[in-house]
């Protein structure tokens, strides 16, 4: 019950869920990109550009969105 | 009647002709062995009998006398009198000998494997102290504590499951003998190739994977995933709940590494790019500075997003404040035991000192050495430019730097290579901790994002760049013949892409991983340590001793304590 308790409120103080969500699924989008082209692009210049974009994708969902979210109610902003 | 005996005399003559015919083939099929051999094929030359004694006396064996008399030199230790017979009432045959050959192939390479293992397995003493000196001294039991158990957590969760999923399809491995018991890899279709995911055998290392092997495997894999795992203890020092640490550690070594693990090293999808895409050798990472160090890094940036910053170490408006560790004597010691560690590490990734070109052993810890050595002149420069001072603990950070990114092209480069990786991994490591603390704002005690994040990834990257083309472990690598090429000495840029999708798998797929499952847990049992118990130290709130209690911790600006002696 104590659990069940904390979960809920955790959730509830949890404002950033979609931000954090959508944070995630681009960075899955930047893995699968190259990786689901492989098969229809031949050329390694085309590949090499692809796995380079997928990275940048990734490291934003990482780097731009979800560390933003968390930024939101970093700690040292509340004191 | 005419017709009646033509018909006679052809059915004769039918008879006679199936009879010539026929006899022949009958005779091949009913009994091939009594068959004459083809013409063409001239019978193979016979080879010495395996099964007859030899004459061990040619071989001018010492006597007992001889023997009885000493052996100082060395030279009449170790001769034909030390081949075992099978049986000893005929005496020592070929086949002994030759038996007795191949035996000594693989125990070399078991007792290579094992010992260092064991080297790899003291790393996490040095990992212990490293972190533990660049913390403030009221952490000092909670992050030794963290350190010390999850050698046991880990050690735990992949014996369990985490061995099987990632080298339970690895088999046969040549130099320890096959392990022939890791044999099935689970394999999904797709885009009109098979993409291995994870490995079906050796849960619990039981049934046919009690094996001699499949255990040599198991320990030096297991050493490699628990320094994964002592990454992440690291950067989330200071604030991370006990509790939440152990279910964290748990799920990295059970799922998140095992199955990064296995699409690298236990023949997933990564290593077979180049097979499949013809993308040079697939990804290739000798020693792990993407599986074992990067994974640790990526877990640790997800967990230190998670768990927030120290309180005190910014500023209302971002500021970062500096928050020393309390011992940088134990820091650079951790420094050197680490190093000492990677000499099992990188050159004890061959898994073999004989046969498939492992003699490279040699210019593999050779490279190790060049590439710390570089990390750390990299990193002392950089601070010494631009702080007026030489800083020990990133002076320090650069060893480890160059040492992590080294790791995945240990066996694959020139030691000019080596140099140049191990000095831009000096460099990176300073250039990445200032990001991560001023830019990112995210807390990192120890600098284990920069150091095992960012240059593991440099590392994976650098295979692409510098691989000499020189290796031949065994003439092919990943299943592609030839040795591994990179494109500054003329291997196009097919192994770069390899490497380059290795690193999109390391943030698309185990940051994502480790981020979720952390979030959950989160969400379930709370990452971080209440406000009060971070301020007083988390010795005695979450450990219930000081390490230090002979010492008065004297609050300082952020409610914190340093030492002082009583």
């Amino acid at each position: 019950m104590k659990n069940l308790l904390y979960i809920r409120k955790t959730l509830y103080d949890e404002k950033e869920i979609p931000v954090k969500l959508i944070g995630v699924l681009l960075v899955v989008v930047g893995w699968l990109l190259p990786i689901l082209t492989l098969t229809a692009v031949q050329s390694t210049g085309a590949r090499l550009f692809l796995s380079l974009l997928g990275i940048a994708i990734s490291l934003a969902g990482i780097l731009g969105v979800l560390n933003k979210a968390h930024l939101k109610d970093a700690v040292w902003k509340k004191a | 009647m005419k017709s009646g005996e033509s018909l006679k005399r052809y059915l004769s003559a039918v008879a006679i002709l199936l009879v010539l015919c026929g006899l022949p083939a009958w005779a091949q099929t009913a009994a091939p062995a009594s068959a004459a051999p083809a013409a063409a094929a001239p019978p193979p030359a016979p080879g010495p009998a395996m099964d007859v004694p030899l004459n061990v006396k040619a071989a001018q064996p010492p006597s007992t006398d001889d023997l009885a008399k000493g052996d100082p030199g060395g030279t009449k230790t170790g001769t034909v009198n030390d081949v075992v017979p099978a049986d000893a009432t005929k005496g020592v045959t070929l086949a002994d000998a030759v038996n007795q050959a191949g035996q000594n192939r693989v125990a070399i390479n078991f007792v290579w494997t094992l010992v260092t293992g064991f080297l790899v397995m003291f790393m996490q003493a040095g990992f212990a102290i490293v972190e533990t000196g660049l913390c403030r001294a009221k952490n000092a039991n909670h992050t030794m504590m963290m350190n010390f158990m999850v050698y046991g957590f880990g050690l735990f969760a992949y014996w369990v499951c985490g061995f099987a999923l990632q080298m339970g399809g690895v088999a046969p491995s040549g130099t320890l003998g096959g392990a022939y018991p890791l044999n099935h890899e689970y394999a999904l279709p797709l885009l009109g190739k098979t993409w291995g995911l994870f490995g079906m055998h050796g849960f619990f290392l039981s049934g046919a994977s009690y094996d001699v092997a499949v255990m040599v495997l198991f320990l030096f894999q297991m050493v490699f995933m628990d320094t994964a795992l002592t990454i992440v203890t690291g950067a989330a020092a200071e604030r991370w709940k006990y509790a939440a640490f152990a279910i964290s550690s748990v799920f990295l070594g059970a799922i998140t590494y095992p199955v990064f693990a296995n699409w690298a090293w236990g023949g997933g999808w990564l290593s077979q790019l180049g097979a499949n895409f013809n993308l040079g050798h697939g990804y290739c990472d000798f020693a792990g500075s993407g599986v074992v160090h990067a994974v640790g890094g990526m877990t640790a940036l997800a967990v230190s997003m998670i768990v927030g910053p120290r309180i005190g170490k910014y500023t209302r408006n971002g500021t970062p404040n500096a928050m020393p560790g309390h011992d940088i004597v134990i820091v650079l010691t951790g420094c050197f035991i680490l190093a000492f560690g990677w000499f099992g590490f990188n050159p004890g990734s061959t898994l073999a000192a004989s046969g498939n070109g492992a003699l490279r052993i040699g210019s593999i810890a050779v490279n190790t050495m060049l590439a710390g050595c570089t990390g750390s002149f990299g990193a002392l420069l950089y601070m010494w430019m631009r702080y007026g001072k030489p800083d020990a603990s990133m002076t320090g950070n650069g060893l480890l730097a160059g040492l992590v990114a080294i790791t995945a092209p240990s066996g694959f480069v020139s030691t000019v290579g080596s140099v140049i990786i191990g000095f831009v991994a000096g460099l990176l490591v300073c250039v990445s901790v200032e990001l991560v603390e001023r830019v990112l704002k995210v807390d990192d005690p120890v600098g284990a994002i920069s150091v095992h994040g960012t240059n593991g990834l440099w590392g994976v990257i650098s295979v692409g760049l510098f691989a000499d083309g020189t290796s031949n472990y065994g003439g092919s690598w990943n299943g592609v013949a030839g040795s591994v090429t990179g494109l500054f000495y003329g291997g196009g840029a097919g192994q770069l892409v390899a490497q380059f999708i290795g690193v999109g798998t390391l943030l698309g797929f185990v940051f994502a991983l480790s981020y979720m499952g952390n979030w959950v847990i989160d969400i379930i049992v709370g990452q971080r340590s209440s406000a009060a118990d971070e301020l007083e130290g988390l010795d005695i709130p979450e450990m219930g001793a000081l390490c230090y209690p002979e010492f008065v911790l004297k609050p300082d600006a952020f409610g914190s304590g340093s030492v002082k002696a009583a």
